[in-house]
């Protein structure tokens, strides 16, 4: 029966997310960035086919020289890319982590967790908030691929320099690769949106609650360059900034820092926030 | 009610904030950073140079794959903008529509908002100025007004013969920076008033990372990046970019000024 009510609220939840505006501002962001990434190397990857086809019709055999992957927002270093990997935490947040903070202030909260609970409100909220931040991550980068699946050959020669966790899949599986990729930026959206509980309702405006985990992560990122700095540059291999995270093939990060950096992220949050719905009454 | 009085409710309320605190800190930062590319037996920066620093950008990319965030230049400019962002629609929630209707204009009250912008991004400013003082005294540094040119080499990647006079190093260092900063949250500002202050903060971060991948004068975040000035190596001219980034201010003003004047302001009480 409890378990039962908690799917529910956690579906309810979900569907609030899913019919919310600005999670679908948040992927059409992303999708522009995308849209950026795909038109910044088309005139010269149009330019490069004729030239390759010219040279095929004098019989001479030559590679193109471009590849999907290597196209790819997720794994190319164009425009489009650096913008959308500087502002992702925003993106992320901004698809539902205001809502929380919305429901304590508005009112709405003591609705729902007069019938369900505060704390099975509280889990259906953390699980909505981490689902929406993925999408509004993933998809935009998913989209790219697919989009640009049409127009690039899926040659895997080149495309992935990288040397993290994932690199024997990128080698063996691509697509598998680049899938797997997207999975990650989805659980790194997922777990950045939810550091938006962690402030409760400190802030009175969403806005600023929304802008938290972009505002921590930024620093986190200060510091960690900083070290990084101090230390020695050339030797480290590694970041534990989750800013630098998701930006693949730039670090040599192993897979238990990664998913160390995504429980932290979600359960630290989790458990804040959880200790505040218990604790002490917010509203 | 006099225009006065409304600045000074936003001097109080605005500008005496905790969270300004939290900008010595994102300069301590970036001197930091300044200390710490020092090479062996070269002078300690000086006062301007870790200024120069904190505001150094990055070199004009010769392709998008060579970007890399320069982390401090981004905390002290996005910084910028999250300080100041809530500032407009608190105030606006709370006591603003009382005073609007006791003043009767609402072009009075959004220029009072405008002024205390401008003296939020002197008090940063100000901050700044203070904190690179501090650490140039506390490292040993130089407390000249203009740069060192042994310091430009490692700070600013630049080699120069002769360091440049006061009144440009304060024009690239200090004035065209605080100019940039200005635009830009009164950019966020007038966005506040025309779609939600979310995507505001967004498009002006856009335009700030934009900025940084493109060296154009057309960009007016070019303009709080020393190494693109053409007085320290770059290729833009820094009366061009004040020109920019002072037009930016001015439409920012005037734009958000027509906006609230026949906006609704009812629906933000919601």
């Amino acid at each position: 029966m409890k378990h039962s009510i908690l799917r529910s609220t956690i579906w309810a939840e979900l569907c609030k997310a899913m019919r919310s505006k600005a999670l679908w501002i948040a992927v059409a962001i992303g999708l522009l960035f995308s849209a950026l990434n795909i038109f910044e190397g088309y005139d010269a990857f149009l330019k490069a086919v004729e030239a390759v086809n010219e040279s095929r019709a004098d019989g001479y055999a030559v590679s193109l020289g471009y590849s999907l992957f290597r196209a790819w927002m997720g794994n190319t270093g164009s425009y489009g890319a650096a913008m959308f990997f500087t502002v992702w935490p925003v993106l992320a947040a901004m698809a539902f982590g205001w809502s929380y903070n919305n429901e304590r202030i508005s009112g709405v909260y003591n609705q729902i967790a007069i019938r369900v609970g505060r704390k099975r409100y509280f889990t259906a909220k953390h699980t909505a908030v981490f689902i929406s931040g993925g999408i509004a991550v993933a998809l935009p980068l998913l989209i790219d691929l697919l989009v640009l699946a049409m127009i690039y050959p899926a040659d895997s020669s080149g495309g992935f320099n990288n040397s993290h966790f994932l690199c024997a899949l990128s080698e063996a599986s691509p697509w598998g690769y680049s899938l797997a990729w997207c999975g990650m930026c989805f659980l790194f959206g997922g777990a950045v949106a939810c550091v938006c509980h962690v402030v409760g309702t400190y802030l009175r405006h969403s806005v600023m609650v929304v802008l938290t985990p972009y505002a921590i992560l930024i620093a986190i990122e200060a510091l960690t360059t900083m070290l990084r700095t101090a230390i020695a540059p050339q030797i480290i291999r590694y970041t534990i900034s989750p800013f630098q995270m998701v930006i693949n093939g730039g670090w040599a990060n192993p897979g238990w820092l990664l998913f160390g950096t995504l429980i932290i992220m979600t359960l630290g949050s989790y458990a804040i926030g959880y200790w505040q719905v218990k604790r002490h009454e917010l509203v | 009610m006099s225009w006065f009085k409304l600045l000074r409710h936003d001097i109080r309320a605005g500008l005496f904030r905790r969270r300004y605190l939290v900008v010595p800190f994102i300069f301590v930062l970036s001197c930091i950073f300044c200390a710490l590319r020092r090479f062996p037996e070269t002078a300690a920066a000086g006062w301007m140079d870790l200024v120069l620093f904190s505001f150094k950008g990055i070199h004009p990319l010769q392709r998008p794959e060579d970007f890399e965030l320069p982390i401090s230049w981004f905390v002290i400019m996005a910084g910028s903008l999250y300080l100041q962002l809530d500032y407009l629609l608190e105030d606006l929630t709370e006591a603003g529509q009382q005073v609007i209707v006791r003043t009767v204009s609402r072009r009075s009250w959004f220029l009072s908002k405008c002024v205390w912008n401008l003296l939020s991004c002197c008090l940063i400013m100000a901050l700044g100025l203070i904190t690179a003082l501090v650490f140039a005294l506390m490292t040993g540094g130089s407390i000249s007004l203009s740069n060192t040119p042994e310091v430009t080499i490692y700070s600013l990647d630049w080699y120069m013969e002769a360091p440049l006079t006061v009144a440009q190093t304060l024009w690239i260092g200090v004035g065209l920076p605080l100019l940039t900063i200005t635009a830009f949250t009164q950019l966020q500002m007038t966005l506040c008033l025309l779609c939600k202050p979310i995507l505001s903060f967004l498009i002006s971060t856009s335009l700030l990372v934009a900025s940084l991948l493109l060296s154009t004068p057309w960009l007016p975040g070019n303009g709080a990046q020393t190494v693109r000035s053409s007085l320290l190596g770059g290729t833009l001219e820094p009366l061009i970019l004040t020109a920019v980034c002072g037009g930016l201010l001015v439409t920012g003003v005037v734009v958000g000024m027509i906006r609230f004047h026949r906006m609704d302001l009812l629906r933000y009480e919601e």
